[in-house]
């Protein structure tokens, strides 16, 4: 009895076969207690826990003999070794710092109430319309078509407004990245009267058209994740 | 002794100052990967930048090192999507992935990457196969042998008493002698491998095998010589009081 291996083999088989030792694996394990356990760091309870779950879960027990035999090599890293595009692709994903809940909503609350008091006191005390000082050119390409180039910190405005019948205007905006020139995309460009905002676009590769726009007064905001780049005023007049 | 390959294997300071990326960042020092994770998890752009270019190509050598020791097949593709979502689960949710990593005991940030992508790689394989496992390299070696459940010993197994004796011999083995066994006799874990993992020389788990089938033998003989006695005494009280 239990002389050859075939004989222990035969016995576990069944023993494991039996569905004695089926039940549910537990939860798996952190990375570090991997690290711990081929180190001999593990506290005496926990080795025991962890060595009855690899028992159970095929997962771990692969986990672990994949990572020993990580840990016995030496590895010399090499960028070169990640095709570029693989690194490119993941260094695009990085996220942005985000302000905390508390000063976002602080932020916004601040917001709204400038811009409600701001419209109360312009019932009361009507402004001059102030423009936006940035760098800016204008050209005049034909008698029915004008260029305005404005450039902010984050985003360059390319506004072409045409003619197109009476008392009516298409207003195509590009926008632009100020250092490269390079389309700048997922812009949402807002148009916006005295009273109300008259149309919102995304901006898709790098245009957008508002189409059969009455002459007046207007306000062209480009915002991106909710962050203002830049507001110009246009009057439009024949 | 098993070395910590992120602590003391690692690449040195010279080697480190020719490659632009590991430029000013010494990964010897835990203290300073410490340091960019926690301004990771502050939310510093430019540290996410140095921790993807610092391990980006660990994680692309781990991920490829795991496929090719289990002979599996993966297109380029899948291997460059694995490799952007073990970094994506490592910044998801504002790096909260990263809040469960402490370095005590010595694990470096590095050694942590490594069971990361190994275990990615692994659920990777899963999906694509239903199971990769010992118990597939296994299965299929058994398949080619004829099946040896008509020896003497599992024989005995057939009765009912002498498989619980067994189960109970097994369950009554320390956690780590059940594993050794699982992986020794069943799994059948080449013992070069087992000794990497258990820390033991590969003579010492051949020795360690013999010893707990020995163990494994004699309780079983143990156990099966009380149930002869109880049973031939049992016979002997029928005998007798069958006897007129």
């Amino acid at each position: 009895m239990l002389t050859k291996n075939n004989d222990i083999k035969n016995l576990l088989k069944w023993y494991y076969r039996s569905g004695e030792r089926s039940e549910e694996p537990q939860t798996c394990p952190d990375e570090e207690v991997f690290y711990d356990f081929l180190m001999e760091k593990l506290p005496d309870n926990l080795r025991n826990e962890l060595e009855l779950h690899l028992l159970t879960c095929d997962r771990c027990r692969h986990t672990l003999f994949e990572v020993s035999a990580l840990l016995e090599e030496d590895y010399l890293p090499c960028e070169s070794e990640v095709p570029d595009p693989v690194a490119e692709r993941i260094l695009s994903r990085i996220p942005e710092k985000k302000i905390a809940f508390t000063g976002l909503l602080w932020e916004k609350v601040i917001e709204k109430i400038n811009s409600f008091c701001n419209n109360f006191m312009d019932i009361f005390f009507p402004r001059e319309r102030e423009f936006v000082y940035v760098r800016g050119s204008r050209k005049v390409i034909s008698e029915n078509l004008i260029v305005l180039e404005k450039v902010f910190k984050a985003i360059k405005l390319q506004i072409e407004i045409e003619k197109v019948r009476n008392n009516a205007s298409d207003i195509k905006v590009i926008t632009k990245d100020p250092d490269t020139g390079a389309p700048f995309d997922g812009v949402r460009l807002g148009l916006l009267n005295t009273r109300r905002e008259v149309a919102s676009y995304m901006a898709v590769k790098g245009e957008t058209l508002f189409e059969n726009m009455p002459f007046g007064w207007y306000k062209l905001t480009a915002r991106k994740d909710d962050k203002n780049l830049g507001e110009v005023i246009l009057r439009i007049k024949e | 002794m098993h070395l910590d390959p992120g602590i003391l294997k690692s690449p040195s300071s010279a080697k480190l100052e020719k490659n632009p990326f590991f430029k000013g960042f010494d990964m010897k020092d835990l203290s300073q990967e410490k340091e960019l994770i926690h301004k990771c998890i502050q939310g510093n752009s430019e540290s996410w930048q140095l921790f993807i270019k610092q391990y980006t190509a660990l994680v692309y050598y781990v991920i490829q090192k795991v496929i090719r020791s289990k002979d599996f097949f993966a297109s380029p593709e899948d291997i460059d999507d694995l490799h952007n979502d073990i970094f994506l689960s490592i910044m998801d949710k504002n790096g909260h992935k990263l809040r469960l990593y402490e370095g005590k005991n010595g694990c470096s940030v590095s050694t942590w990457i490594r069971v990361i992508a190994a275990r990615a790689t692994i659920d990777y394989m899963r999906r694509k196969k239903e199971s990769v496992s010992f118990s597939d390299d296994r299965t299929e070696r058994e398949t080619g042998q004829k099946e040896a459940f008509s020896n003497v010993f599992l024989k005995v197994l057939e009765d009912e008493e002498q498989r619980s004796a067994l189960k109970d011999l097994i369950k009554s083995l320390a956690p780590r002698d059940q594993l050794f066994m699982r992986l020794f006799y069943y799994d059948e874990v080449p013992p070069r491998e087992i000794a990497r993992v258990f820390n033991y020389t590969t003579s010492a788990v051949y020795s360690r095998g013999n010893f707990l089938r020995e163990k494994l033998k004699k309780a079983l003989e143990k156990k099966k010589q009380k149930n002869k006695e109880v049973n031939s005494s049992i016979y002997n009280n029928c005998r007798d009081t069958d006897l007129p």
